[in-house]
């Protein structure tokens, strides 16, 4: 008899951590008892499941996304596996959502308890193939994008993209949207999930691969969820992370904080409502020089009195 | 990334105490995320803020990875760098080392069918008997 023959599914594909499911299936392809992997999307998951033949499925990510299709392909598989990578974030969705797989695989060993003996720990983990998928990163990790904005600040300013016949991507009842789309038409997805969550530093560049954040939106008042453990402390990072970066600044607030740090007119722009700030951005897009003038003191300021350099 | 990675002497490895897309939950995820591993694969001695404790199973403290805590001891360990930079490229290649054999894809890849209790004889799979014993600990090293 031959070996296993895999339909892998990303349940969230769009996300920059699609990598790791090719790095995935790449590492099962070469396994002695896996005969195939085919790599599928939801659109044509089941169809390519059926044809195929194949008789094992395994889901990356969770089992909350389009879980219907993913119990259908759980009953017709052989053998089932779920490996879910938000725990502990929907775990309790992926304890729900789970029990159609044969087996269920956590990347976060806190949560294994969550799913009553039918999970088992297993880390995500790294690939040797990594440099040549690497060109699937859409944006880089949180940890580099200091780096990337310095990079690109020597760079001209260039404006964001902007397709006016391109349809809106309008999330239901978001409002604060309105904001985004004004200057730019369509948020990015980090954009949206930022503002549905009340992030307190939200980048409204159009998208990272495009320009790198000319003009951040920086909400000091509390907007931050209830359930946070240390507000302040988070807000006041991404504040210096961003200014370090060289992302010129807009923040509203009606008693900001960031005096302590920042010199207002000067190194940042300081604005009391949402209609102020959006007026302040319009001006500020048309003024690229003066944009990049302050971004660049508050930056010198920040590597002068909040930063560490690390040495290459 | 993983050029970045592979030519810095230490990697800032904040892990999930800054995580933007999650910050919403306030839910510390106690297991070490792919980035941890995917720097040690690149060959960078880390420096790996100290959340939990799950980071000593799959990395030595001292020998493979640097654990911190705040400011000082970023700064301790890059004047480290500046002073000892032979110690500094022995902890990244042994991170590196125990990257490749216990921390790829291909090695989950056999955890994953092992537990799975896949025999190509065998269509039928009482799953209840995988769940046994100690599943944390690697148990196979797989060629790379």
């Amino acid at each position: 008899m031959t070996g296993l023959s895999i339909l892998l599914l990303d349940t969230e594909p769009r996300t920059h951590n699609h990598y790791i499911v090719l790095a995935i299936a790449d590492a099962l392809r070469r396994h002695p008892d896996v005969a195939r992997v085919v790599v599928a999307h939801h659109g044509d998951a089941l169809a390519t499941f059926v044809a195929e033949g194949l008789d094992t499925f395994l889901a990356f990510g969770g089992a909350k996304m389009h879980a219907p299709l993913l119990g259908r392909l759980a009953r017709l598989a052989r053998l089932s596996i779920l490996w879910t990578t938000e725990d502990p974030y929907e775990r309790s969705s992926n304890v729900r959502f789970s029990d159609c797989f044969d087996i269920v695989f956590t990347n976060d060993r806190s949560s294994v308890a969550a799913y009553e003996g039918r999970a088992v720990h297993l880390p995500l983990a790294a690939s040797p193939a990594l440099p040549r998928l690497r060109c699937r990163f859409r944006r880089p990790p949180f940890p580099l994008r200091p780096a990337l904005h310095r990079n690109r600040l020597a760079q001209p300013c260039r404006q964001p993209e902007h397709d006016p016949g391109a349809p809106a991507r309008r999330p239901a009842g978001q409002d604060r949207f309105a904001l985004e789309r004004s200057f730019w038409g369509r948020p990015t997805c980090m954009t949206a999930r930022s503002l549905r969550n009340g992030a307190a530093a939200t980048s409204i560049s159009h998208a990272w691969r495009t320009e790198v954040a000319s003009c951040s939106l920086y909400r000091a008042s509390s907007r931050a969820t209830p359930t946070s453990r240390r507000p302040d402390r988070r807000r006041r990072r991404a504040l210096f992370e961003t200014a370090l970066a060289g992302g010129f600044q807009v923040m509203v607030s009606p008693e900001p904080e960031v005096r302590d740090y920042y010199t207002a007119g000067a190194e940042f722009l300081l604005c009391t409502g949402d209609a102020e700030a959006a007026e302040a951005i319009a001006s500020m897009l048309a003024a690229p020089e003066k944009r990049l003038a302050q971004a660049r003191a508050a930056r010198a300021r920040t590597l002068a009195n909040t930063s560490t350099t690390i040495g290459s | 990334m993983a050029d970045h990675a592979a030519a810095a002497w230490l990697t800032l490895n904040i892990g999930r105490e800054l995580d933007i897309a999650n910050r919403r939950f306030a839910l510390p995820q106690a297991t070490p995320g792919p980035r941890t591993f995917e720097v040690a694969l690149s060959g960078s001695t880390q420096l790996f803020f100290t959340t939990g404790l799950e980071i000593c199973d799959v990395f030595e403290p001292e020998r493979e990875i640097l654990l911190i805590d705040g400011p000082r001891d970023i700064a301790r360990a890059i004047e480290r760098a500046q002073d000892e930079p032979a110690a500094i490229l022995a902890i990244a290649e042994r991170a590196q080392r125990r990257a490749l054999r216990d921390h790829t894809y291909a090695c989950r890849a056999q955890r994953m069918l092992d537990l799975c209790g896949f025999r190509p004889d065998i269509t039928a799979v009482d799953f209840r008997d995988l769940f046994a014993g100690d599943h944390v600990t690697p148990q196979v090293s797989v060629r790379v």
